[in-house]
């Protein structure tokens, strides 16, 4: 668990890292020259997003022998997902009250 | 923009004025906002948030224009992660649209518990931590 949820939005607000997520996809592996040859970008580009992916512990690193292999490891989008819905249901609530005190006021003829 | 922030629309049945009153005075932000509100509506200005859940936050003013948007970053008491709100209004059919984002900010660990957004953070007080 990274417990950044802003660094997990930040890690999916580019389509190019969003389409490698979907390229290593659950339980598969995949080295950074693997991915690169399925996507338009070069493998440089394509290690410096498994970077930013690895940072919000999105994917994980292992070594085998001289490569490195990269996993999907998807418990941040489940977290990302739940701070969504609980920040939304806040201001739901926020705004239900907020709504009801400004009618407070129409109603009472203080609109101005 | 769409999936990685909380977006919330609404009109209320006042004038951008009095509305402005009801979202950046204390006392009134008291009625809908939170249980317990302290917000010093200037930028820079602190704010110091008990919930209706008893949940503490504080955070920081960063932008104010009156009677059009307040936005403030703010972070669960001690060291939650950061979000940044803002709160927009805009006259509407004889009434007040607001229109409410909340979205959360990436933690840069390295620099030891301070708080800077990875693409601009070009103002406000963890401008001191780059």
């Amino acid at each position: 668990m990274s417990g950044d949820i802003g660094a997990t939005f930040a890690a999916l607000a580019d389509p190019g890292r969003r389409r490698m997520l979907g390229l290593l996809g659950p339980g598969q592996t995949a080295t950074a020259t693997e991915l690169a040859r399925q996507l338009p970008i070069t493998r440089q580009a394509v290690a410096k997003h498994l970077a930013t992916l690895q940072a919000a512990g999105l994917v994980e690193a292992h070594r085998e022998g001289r490569e490195t292999r990269y996993t999907l490891t998807p418990a941040p989008l489940g977290e990302a997902v739940d701070w969504l819905a609980e920040t939304g249901a806040q201001w739901d609530e926020r705004l239900a009250r907020l709504a009801a005190r400004a009618a407070r006021d129409a109603d009472s003829g203080i609109l101005r | 923009m769409q999936d990685d922030e909380v977006r919330k629309e609404l009109t209320l049945r006042v004038e951008p004025e009095r509305a402005w009153e009801l979202v950046s005075e204390p006392e009134h932000l008291e009625e809908w906002f939170a249980h317990e509100v302290e917000l010093d509506p200037q930028e820079g200005g602190e704010v110091r948030v008990t919930g209706h859940d008893g949940i503490e936050r504080d955070g920081t003013v960063e932008v104010v224009d009156a009677p059009r948007t307040i936005r403030f970053v703010w972070w669960q008491v001690p060291d939650g992660e950061p979000s940044r709100v803002e709160i927009a209004l805009r006259p509407f059919e004889g009434g007040t649209r607001i229109e409410v984002t909340e979205h959360p900010l990436p933690v840069i660990h390295a620099v030891g518990g301070m708080y800077e957004q990875a693409d601009s953070f070009p103002s406000g007080p963890f401008a001191l931590a780059a």
